[in-house]
């Protein structure tokens, strides 16, 4: 019984120690503290940037894809604006994917405040990047 | 630096929502949205803003993923 009691009391000792060791930081930031919240690193402003990104890449899309068609054969030219197919099929498929990182992204966020996103927000700012050059480089009217 | 203003908010709102109107969906939340992200600066962003901006996205992305009409023949040579 008097064994039980001490080992119960190093436990407890050895974890308030490591709780008043790091102050208020994580192990995960460089403290002691196994307990301590973990702030994400991912900041509100990161998550703008890809965000406001992709609101500019959708938007030039729509700008695009708002133009006659384009008939089969046809070539746009500056005296006929006109969108072709081809390029509408791509901007599609870079946006499905660019909306898959970037649920994931928001999801995760959303879930887990406290654990690195890092790695989400890279995929969602490389699907980003990716839908935006196709955008940039579809000849939409801006 | 105004976010709204960067991004052409209105401008967007505008479209997407009269785009919403015409095939019957209800217009308000973009409008919400909108409206919430006037006069917005850049430096003082709440999660309740990037959703607003996530509205519009998807109002726009929904626009960009409708399917294609089928093709026209090919312009008639005179």
């Amino acid at each position: 019984m008097i064994r039980r009691f001490l080992a119960l009391s190093v436990v407890g000792l050895l974890l308030a120690g490591c709780a008043a060791l790091g102050g208020d930081r994580s192990i995960l930031q460089g403290g002691t503290s196994i307990t301590a919240p973990v702030a994400n690193p991912v900041s509100r402003e990161s998550m703008l940037q890809i965000e406001t990104a992709y609101y500019v890449a959708v938007r030039l899309a729509v700008a695009y894809r708002r133009l006659p068609l384009c008939r089969s054969g046809e070539t746009a030219s500056l005296t006929r604006l006109c969108a072709q197919r081809n390029v509408i099929l791509a901007l599609q498929s870079a946006n499905l994917k660019a909306r898959f990182a970037l649920t994931q992204m928001r999801t995760f966020v959303r879930n887990h405040p406290t654990i690195n996103a890092i790695e989400f927000v890279q995929l969602a700012r490389q699907a980003v990047a990716e839908f935006q050059a196709i955008a940039q480089s579809s000849g939409a009217p801006s | 630096m105004n976010l709204a203003l960067i991004l052409g908010v209105i401008g967007t709102a505008i479209q997407v929502a009269k785009q919403a109107v015409e095939i019957g969906k209800d217009a308000g939340p973009l409008i919400a949205a909108a409206r919430r992200l006037l006069g917005k600066d850049t430096s003082d962003v709440t999660q309740e803003d990037l959703d607003a901006l996530v509205v519009l996205s998807d109002a726009l992305s929904e626009e960009l993923m409708a399917p294609l009409p089928p093709e026209e023949a090919p312009a008639a040579v005179v």
